[in-house]
């Protein structure tokens, strides 16, 4: 599915002394089946902006299409039901998504809900506890009696469960340990490209960013800066350091190398992977032409 | 006051509707005015620990904690929280006022603090963590990252002598991260507080005096960071992040480039690149 915003402004509390416009003139294209990473500083909107994809939040003016839905301020909750089972939304705290009474309960909740069968809910439950690294163990304790890490898990579980087609992760590895950062954006970056997920990202991650995003939506006050690839974002020194977007830490260090004479022929490098394969590229060419 | 801020002594620990052990025959002592790191995976016992330094959790065992030479007991909880400000890993968990200015000033209004005095507080603390425009603000409605950014205001404000941080920073952008970390860096030499700070980064324990690594509810390895940031091996074992200029070296390593197994800043081994680079 498709998703289009169509000048998109958000306000908070109209009318009250809190006013608060959120998103202002957001225009935007994501395609099915992308991987696409929302940046932007603290207050800048991004929470906001993905709480529209399932309709939680309906636009002050403009109109929001995913698929053959449109969403304008005017729609009712009635019409939102069958967009919800389409897109699963991982929200930002954890706590905010886990009532039940057992870490099982709370992931079969959705399936269950989507018309899945009891035991077959049981069986969603061990398989999406196990992809996010959590063992059985874990199926009968009190979501709320865990770490901040396991809950963050158990919530990623939950949403997994369903097996949305829009999956929405408002900064999935907030709190997780290195091990588990890693193994999660893999998960995610493997429901991409296996299953056809349209996956949207919010992340203060730049590295994360880098390593698995196609596009990236650069956000600031309520507003889209640039929508483009990882590689045009973080090589265009005028906005980041404008608007004050920290690059991956690959680039920072290709940067220092530039100043210093190194030749990046035009690309600065944005993950490990680029930059290891840049090193070995000038230190080969080095040798060689000191051979000859 | 005694130069002691925390001392641990064989603390164990067991959670009622948990089976295992959480905390296993932990010491440790943080000296006053030193910055303390805690780093483990997920579920290795790090928030159970501040929360049993703090008195939120009982300590049922033989072991010991004490502040600034008082043993952390219900009979010393109040004497105890005079001394410690904490920032919880979930902000949602800390907000008590219906706006962001009456939040801040709550933990004031019970210190039985002068009115003045305690406006000015407010208002410095919302100012340094640059959340002054929202004061009016219901702590609900904010973002992330502002939640976490007023947690810690209303910290700062009670000018604790300890502040505990538990992964306070997790859902700022990094250059934000930086700058509240500065600030928490800048007051700790100020006023001489010492801090305790979770974290999953690993390059945020530069700043520390003092890292401690937990796995397994036991302590497994502690010193100062430039030694910590130098164990690649164990910190894989433990399962955490080799740091960034670390994998680098690794690298240059593997293309017959040899540096020295210290932790460089990624400057420094721009330098050392650059210094090979430019003479072959
Ligand atoms: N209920 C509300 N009333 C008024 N303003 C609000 C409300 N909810 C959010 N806002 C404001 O809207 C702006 C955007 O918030 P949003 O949560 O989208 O930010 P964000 O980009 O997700 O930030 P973060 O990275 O800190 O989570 C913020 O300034 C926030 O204070
Ligand atoms: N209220 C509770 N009842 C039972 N067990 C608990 C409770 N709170 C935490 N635990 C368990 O104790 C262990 C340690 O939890 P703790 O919150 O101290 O971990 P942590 O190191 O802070 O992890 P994280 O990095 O995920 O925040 C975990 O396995 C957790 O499931
Ligand atoms: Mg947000
Ligand atoms: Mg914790």
């Amino acid at each position: 599915m498709e998703i289009l915003f169509k000048n998109v402004d958000y306000i908070y509390q109209p009318n009250s002394p809190f006013q608060f416009k959120a998103l202002t003139d957001v225009n935007l294209k994501i395609e099915s089946g992308s991987f696409t990473a929302i940046i932007g500083k603290t207050g800048s909107g991004k929470s906001t902006l993905i709480r529209h994809l399932n309709g939680l939040l309906k636009p002050s003016s403009g109109e929001v299409k995913i698929g053959n839905l449109t969403i304008t301020s005017s729609i009712k909750e009635s019409q939102l039901s069958d967009l919800r089972r389409k897109v699963g939304m991982l929200f930002q705290f954890p706590e905010q998504q886990l009532f039940a009474d057992t870490v099982e309960h709370d992931i079969e909740f959705g399936p269950i809900n989507f018309g899945t069968t009891k035991e077959k809910a049981k069986k969603i439950a061990r398989e999406s506890l196990k992809k996010v690294g959590l063992n059985d163990e874990f199926l009968n304790r009190s979501p709320l009696e865990l770490s901040g890490g396991q809950m963050r898990r158990v919530a990623l579980a939950g949403v997994l469960a369903v097996k949305p087609d829009i999956l929405v992760l408002d900064e999935p590895t907030a709190g997780l340990d290195f091990i588990g950062k890693k193994e999660i954006m893999k998960l995610i970056k493997k429901l991409q490209l296996e299953e056809h997920t349209t996956i949207i990202l919010v992340s203060n991650s730049m590295e994360d960013v880098a390593d698995y995003a196609e596009e990236v939506i650069l956000l600031s006050k309520g507003k889209v800066i640039k929508q483009a690839s990882p590689n045009k974002i973080f090589s265009n020194k005028e906005i980041t350091s404008a608007l004050g977007i920290e690059t991956p830490q690959t680039t920072v260090l290709a940067e220092f190398l530039l100043e210093r004479g190194v030749d990046f022929k035009g690309s600065l490098p944005i993950n490990e992977k680029s930059f290891n394969n840049f090193l070995k590229k000038i230190f080969e060419e080095k040798k060689k032409t000191r051979i000859l | 006051m005694s130069n002691k801020a925390l001392e641990i002594k064989n603390l164990s620990f067991k959670y009622r509707h948990n089976s295992k052990e959480t905390l296993k025959k932990i010491n440790l002592s943080v000296e006053k005015g030193k910055w303390l790191s805690i780093l483990s995976r997920n579920g290795s016992g790090k928030t159970t620990l501040i929360k049993l330094a703090a008195g939120l959790l009982e300590n049922s065992s033989k072991g010991s904690i004490k502040i600034f030479d008082q043993e952390v007991n219900q009979e010393n909880f109040a004497s105890i929280k005079e001394h410690i400000g904490m920032v919880f890993q979930n902000p949602d968990n800390q907000f008590v006022g219906p706006t962001v200015q009456d939040d801040v000033a709550f933990g004031l209004e019970n210190k039985s603090i002068e009115r003045n005095e305690m406006i000015e507080r407010v208002d410095s603390a919302l100012k340094d963590v640059e959340m002054i425009e929202f004061a009016n603000r219901e702590p609900n409605s904010l973002s992330g990252g502002q939640k976490q950014r007023v947690a810690l205001a209303s910290v700062l404000a009670l000018q604790p002598d300890i502040i505990i941080l538990d992964e306070a920073t997790s859902m700022l952008d990094p250059k934000g991260r930086k700058s509240l970390l500065k600030l928490v860096q800048k007051l700790r030499s100020q006023y001489k507080i010492t801090v305790i700070a979770i974290t999953h980064d690993i390059q945020e324990i530069e700043q520390s005096d003092q890292v401690i690594i937990i796995d397994g509810g036991k302590k497994k390895l502690e010193g100062k960071p430039a030694k910590i940031l130098i164990e690649d091996e164990k910190l894989e074992s433990f399962g955490l992040e080799v740091p960034f200029t670390k994998r680098v070296r690794k690298r240059l390593f593997e293309l017959g480039i040899i540096l020295p197994n210290d932790y460089e800043s990624k400057e420094m081994v721009a330098n050392k690149i650059w210094k090979y680079y430019s003479k072959m």
